[in-house]
């Protein structure tokens, strides 16, 4: 066996030059560190896990070819330029689609976590996409990244490539249009039973910095 | 002022995006009306609510799987970055599809393991017919998952236009002189075996049978220990210094096949022929490399 580099000891820049310079590894490294979150952000933009699988993958595979030729500048996180390319592959699939007419998402699609009230979770939870599903693309992935994922708005702006007022601007008319649409779970969100478990954990919601040591 | 607000302009104000005027007096008549104050209550509620959504919880290990062999054979299809990488992807465009791997994740192995993993999927999956997994570098990824219905007459002929990546499979067919011709032919016309066309991408149904491709050479010997032979050329980056010897300069095979010859592990690499509508068929040994490419064969071959 090989001396391999001991990758959980590298920043994910680290891991993007050795990629860079031909280490064949490194980029999987990179995608195992941020994977699942890159997976959160477009199954819940796109509301369809098949449409969020190609576009994960479109998005890496683009990533792939693009830091083989240099092409991540390291001006950016590492993290904050893989979402910026699976949210532009996110509209690109959405743009794709559009003279098609939407397939409604599955209860079985949600990936509900087990704990806690499943029922009533998942049923929260199917609203939410219905309602976000009918948002505009830019008003519905500002708040998936700011609302739903935790991410701060500069953080977002830097993800989409537009100004920190943008972002508020997106959302503020986002959670506008889902006002009516959401108006039935209000009640629900008062009965702190009803609230799935998983909001009692902050900290998983909060995205992680991999590539800060 | 007595009308209402929008909802629009108190969550402006919430967010801060109200100019001082606006927003003081906003606040003004929030203050005197329930009903615009339910309204922003509401507001938070909206966002509260949202930031309820469950994590979407780890990808599927069937997706992840997915992706790291789509890196797998992108490696595989353009280990040298710049030169073969014909044009900027763009994001979307640029799609590599890759039959569901049921199999474990790669985890961290080295380039040719990974490759042998790939490959060792190919072996298993050919059981039915021969098996192409390929990069695509341009090309309509809705099409190509059209033609998934691989009985569809049509697919050959739409994939051959359609597709500008390499098509690297592992039939197993053992070929002769008077068979490649043909062989070749339906190698660079076979479409791609895309995925199913829907739910096998997700968890619950990573093991969905492979699309066979009708117009490929039934393999007549598939057999594992002819394959690790062949894994002498395991490494992409030997493989693509093999094809780029063969052709002269850097170039992007039409199709590979790890196949045998005269009962012998080859390799078949069909390259653009000097002419439109030409191709050349190289029959290498798993030897293959620059310093001696062990031409077992080579046939220009009208396409």
């Amino acid at each position: 066996v090989p001396d391999r580099p001991a990758y959980a000891d590298l920043t994910d820049q680290e891991l993007m030059a050795r990629h860079a310079e031909g280490d064949a590894d490194a980029f999987g490294e990179v995608v195992r560190r941020h994977r699942d979150r890159l997976w959160a952000v477009a199954l819940r933009t796109l509301g369809d896990p098949d449409e969020a699988a190609d576009a994960v993958q479109d998005a890496l595979v683009s990533a792939f070819r693009a830091s083989a030729r240099g092409g991540y500048r390291g001006d950016a996180a590492v993290t904050t330029w893989l979402h910026r390319i699976v949210v532009n592959a996110c509209i690109d699939r959405v743009r794709r689609r559009r003279a098609r007419p939407s397939v409604p998402t599955s209860p079985e699609d949600l990936d509900v976590p087990a704990p806690g009230d499943q029922t009533a979770a998942r049923e929260t939870a199917i609203v939410i996409e219905s309602a976000l599903a009918t948002l505009p693309f830019d008003q519905r992935a500002a708040l998936v990244l700011v609302d739903l994922q935790g991410w701060s708005v500069d953080e977002a702006a830097a993800i989409l490539e537009v100004a920190p007022g943008t972002v508020k601007s997106r959302c503020s008319r986002g959670r506008a249009r889902l006002l009516p649409l959401l108006a039935d779970l209000r009640g629900n969100r008062r009965t702190p039973e009803a609230v799935p478990s998983e909001k009692a954990e902050p900290v998983a919601r909060t995205p992680a910095r991999g590539e800060q040591p | 002022m007595s009308d209402h607000l929008s909802p629009e302009t108190v969550s402006d104000l919430a967010e801060g995006l109200l100019a001082p005027n606006d927003a003081s007096a906003a606040e003004a008549h929030l203050a005197g009306c329930a009903e615009c104050s339910d309204v922003r209550s509401a507001l938070a509620d909206v966002r509260a609510l949202l930031a309820t959504v469950p994590d979407a919880g780890p990808m599927p290990a069937s997706v992840a799987d997915r992706i790291d062999a789509a890196l797998t054979a992108e490696a595989a299809a353009s280990p040298a970055g710049d030169e073969v990488d014909q044009g900027a992807p763009t994001v979307g465009a640029a799609a590599a599809t890759v039959t569901p791997l049921a199999g474990r994740r790669a985890g961290r192995t080295s380039r040719s393991m990974r490759w042998l993993q790939a490959a060792a999927v190919f072996v298993v999956l050919a059981a039915g017919g021969a098996i192409v997994v390929s990069a695509l570098q341009s090309g309509n990824k809705d099409q190509e998952s059209s033609t998934t219905a691989a009985a569809d007459a049509g697919a050959e002929s739409r994939a051959a236009a359609g597709s500008a990546g390499p098509k690297i499979t592992s039939s197993g067919q053992n070929y002769s002189a008077d068979s490649l011709a043909t062989a070749a032919r339906a190698l660079v016309a076979a479409p791609m075996v895309a995925r199913q066309d829907s739910g096998s991408l997700t968890a619950k149904s990573p093991e969905a049978a492979p699309q066979v491709a009708p117009g490929s050479p039934s393999p007549t010997q598939s057999s594992p220990d002819g394959f690790v032979a062949l894994s002498a050329t395991g490494s992409a980056a030997k493989l693509q210094a093999c094809t780029d010897s063969l052709a002269g300069g850097p170039i992007q095979p039409l199709a590979v096949d790890f196949a045998r010859y005269d009962g012998n592990p080859a390799v078949i690499v069909v390259l653009p022929g000097a002419k439109s509508g030409q191709l050349w068929v190289y029959v290498v040994g798993p030897d293959c490399s620059p310093a001696d490419e062990h031409v077992l064969q080579f046939q220009a071959v009208t396409q």
